[in-house]
């Protein structure tokens, strides 16, 4: 397996790291950018609020000046005094503050009856006479009648605004008493205001008309004034201002430079105008734009620290994860002795007393750096690692026992092996060996046999002289004896053989009513001797047999020469075939002494014969035996239903077609 | 018709005495061998009639002599029969299959024995 070498920046630490910087990032600048906004409301707010106040005092005392002059003007009455003496009573006020140009008193049909001032001067600059339309006239006369500003040039064509405040003659003559003044006599008083670092005050008549100007603004000419007034006429709070019905408002708004500005405005009651305090927002929000600024350093780095705090979190909670995944790895290939350690942070000791003559020597003598080996971390993942560690042993040591138990099955199996091998080897040598003690056996005792039974026939066929009847008799004897050792010998070899699984079937087809037949021609002779009746009954349906027909001769004729053998003498035998679901059936049923039960199944092995009374009946022994175990060769199975004395049915069975 | 020489061979001293007597009581001129040896000499140089041999012998077998004996070509073509104690199922497939003309299983039916021989000399066909 192939170990992934991704660095300590793995995807788990990188979420691990956007997490924390979201946790702790998120909240402080939202609560900084609110801070900051709310700190910016209150602060514009209470900017307002002064501006305001201000705006509220300034437009106090402009009012102020206004009822000051309408006041003087309202003490005065002239219609009952002479030219001389009205003269006497108005002069003074040319000397009052705010100083008029002109004062003058006009009569009921607007004529100018006294007027003392700049327009009756002597002195070549003389200014225009001071005049009331009739409207103005009419208004005054009623109340009080403050005029627009209007420009009033002197006679050196220098421009300065002017207006001109009247009220009714106070012994009722509907004459007017007025007086001209310099706008100018405001300038001190609002043009003069300084607010914050650039605030400032300015003033407008009902119409808009600049009463004073903008600091900052130049007017230096006619043609400069104009330009002025038309462009503080067109500031966008001003127009706002005159069109309120309010006493007093605030707004953002543009000096005539351009710049939004703070403006706060109150009305001069008695004349409709509006006085205006008025400073740039970025003057106004200076002091909070250094705040911002501050606040961003703060927050920024507040948040590089966040980041790396979390980088450092984020390795310390990670890079044991990822080691123990790289081990784990490890081990799944087979490093079984892989294990991890987490070391503790390193930490610092304080240890003994300082010693040295510097103040470095002293602190370095008692600070160590404790070794980090030493110390394992404590924490729940030094708790994961130990557990990893465990895990890792465990399975470390299993797989070693494993591995040994693997190892010694291996070797115990091949030793098994190896022993099979000896003896599979050992049984074919054995085998073999029997086969050959076999062969020899069959050979050496037909040897000897051949001289028993040839001298014998010689001398019973009479070749060398006759023999008399005893001789023949003992012939006969010696002849008999020896066919029965022979057909043991036979038999013996046989039932050897099978035992040893050396018989092979020669398998071929063959008619079983001839095999039968021949058979029962075999036995006939000696039935006939005995008396005994002996009947074949072969069902029609029986035919051709695939099967080895010299063995099942050899069972037929056992059973039948068994059958002869113990059937007294007017006994009966029945030989009976009988086909079905692919088997063939024989019985041989006698009416002979019939076998008890316990001796039914002993019968058929070596050896083997019922229990007889004396005399018991020549036979090998080996009949039945072998009878069974060519049967069973043949895939069939022989048995006996007998009762004593009820004679006995010896059956087989086998396949019509053998393999 | 009598005098046909025949060869015996025999190991077993009392088997090769009993087919001796029956030859002679029958007329015929058995020449004894006990070896393949003295059977494969004997039969060139007395050219039998016939063959009986014995297959289990001492030195080389029955099967071995009858090699040698058809391999000389000087000795003219004579039936050999093998007269033996191996009679076990098959045994009789494999002599006739080894090149013997006939099978004679010890022990013997003198009768049987004396007319296999007598048909044997007589040229008859089969066995």
């Amino acid at each position: 397996m192939k170990e992934r070498t991704a660095g300590w920046l793995t995807s788990l630490s990188a979420k691990y790291i956007v997490l924390f910087v979201l946790l702790v990032g998120v909240p402080v600048v939202a609560t900084s950018v609110y801070l900051l906004y709310s700190s910016y409301q209150d602060n514009k707010r209470a900017l307002i609020g002064l501006q305001e106040a201000k705006a509220r005092a300034l437009a106090e005392q402009v009012g102020q000046s206004l009822t000051d002059v309408v006041n003087r003007l309202e003490a005065i009455h002239a219609s009952d005094l002479s030219a001389a003496e009205r003269e006497l009573v108005l002069r003074p006020l040319l000397l009052t503050e705010p100083e008029p140009t002109d004062v003058f008193y006009l009569d009921a049909h607007n004529r100018h009856v006294t007027t003392l001032g700049a327009s009756q001067s002597d002195g070549g600059t003389r200014l225009t006479l001071p005049t009331l339309s009739e409207k103005a006239f009419e208004e005054a006369s009623s109340y009080l009648y403050i005029s627009p500003l209007f420009q009033l040039h002197d006679p050196e064509g220098f421009a300065a605004s002017a207006l001109i405040v009247a009220v009714p003659e106070n012994m009722g003559s509907g004459g007017v008493i007025g007086e001209r003044l310099y706008a100018q006599i405001f300038e001190e008083l609002i043009g003069g205001t300084h607010f914050g670092k650039s605030g400032y005050a300015y003033a407008v008549d009902s119409n808009g008309r600049a009463i004073t100007y903008p600091r900052g603004i130049p007017i230096r000419s006619k043609g400069e004034a104009q330009v002025a007034a038309a462009a503080v006429k067109r500031l966008p709070q001003v127009a706002d201002a005159l069109r309120s019905a309010a006493d007093n408002g605030s707004a953002t708004g543009r000096s005539f430079r351009k710049q939004d500005v703070l403006t706060a405005w109150a009305m001069v009651k008695p004349a409709g105008w509006r006085v205006f305090v008025e400073q740039p927002e970025s003057a106004a929000f200076a002091p909070l734009k250094g705040k911002i600024w501050r606040t961003a350093l703060l927050l920024a780095a507040f948040i590089v620290g966040a980041v790396v705090m979390s980088i450092l979190l984020a390795r310390r909670l990670v890079d044991p994860i990822r080691r123990m995944r790289l081990a784990a790895a490890r081990i799944g290939a087979g490093a079984y002795d892989e294990r991890i350690e987490l070391e503790r942070p390193r930490t610092v000791a304080i240890r003994g007393r300082p010693t040295g003559h510097t103040h470095q020597e002293r602190v370095r003598s008692i600070v160590a750096i404790e070794p980090v080996r030493d110390h394992h971390r404590q924490d729940d993942l030094g708790a994961l690692a130990d557990d990893f560690n465990r895990m890792a042993a465990s399975l470390q040591e299993s797989h070693a026992k494993l591995e040994q138990k693997v190892e010694e099955r291996t070797l115990e199996l091949q030793a098994a092996l190896e022993q099979l091998a000896e003896k599979t080897r050992e049984l074919e040598i054995a085998s073999k060996h029997k086969s050959e003690f076999l062969a020899n056996m069959s050979h050496e005792l037909r040897t000897p046999l051949n001289a028993i039974i040839g001298f014998s026939q010689v001398l019973k066929q009479d070749l060398f002289g006759p023999v008399n009847a005893k001789q023949e008799e003992y012939l006969d004897d010696i002849l008999s004896s020896a066919d029965h050792l022979l057909s043991l010998i036979n038999d013996i070899l046989d039932l050897s053989k099978v035992e040893a699984g050396q018989v092979e079937l020669e398998v071929a087809p063959f008619s079983l009513r001839e095999a039968l037949e021949r058979g029962v021609v075999m036995v006939r002779e000696r039935a006939i001797k005995n008396g005994i009746d002996l009947d074949l009954d072969v069902d029609p349906g029986v035919g051709v047999v695939e099967a080895d027909e010299r063995r099942i001769r050899q069972v037929v004729f056992n059973l039948l020469s068994n059958a002869v053998k113990f059937t007294p003498t007017g006994g009966r035998i029945d030989v009976s075939v009988a086909q079905q679901n692919g088997y063939v059936t024989v019985a041989v049923t006698d009416d002979g002494p019939g076998i008890a039960p316990e001796d039914q199944e002993r019968i058929f092995e070596e050896f083997q014969q019922a229990e007889h009374e004396a005399p018991r009946p020549e036979g090998t022994g080996l009949g039945l035996a072998l009878s069974r175990r060519l049967v069973e060769l043949h895939g069939g199975h022989i048995w006996v239903e007998s009762q004593p004395g009820a004679g006995s049915t010896f059956a087989f069975t086998i396949p019509l077609k053998s393999r | 018709m009598a005098a046909e020489r025949i060869l015996v061979v025999e190991d077993n001293e009392k088997n090769m005495k009993l087919f001796r007597d029956v030859l002679e009581a029958k007329g015929y001129t058995p020449v004894e061998a006990t070896t393949g040896e003295e059977a494969v000499a004997l039969a060139a140089k007395h050219a039998p009639d016939l063959i009986l041999m014995d297959v289990q012998l001492p030195g080389i077998d029955g099967v071995e002599a009858l090699n040698r004996i058809r391999a000389d070509d000087r000795n003219p073509r004579v039936s050999v029969l093998a007269l033996t104690a191996q009679a076990m199922r098959g045994d009789r497939e494999r002599f006739l299959e080894a090149g013997f003309d006939g099978y004679i299983s010890k022990p013997v039916d003198v009768l049987e024995f004396v007319e296999t021989v007598r048909r044997h000399c007589e040229g008859e066909a089969g066995e």
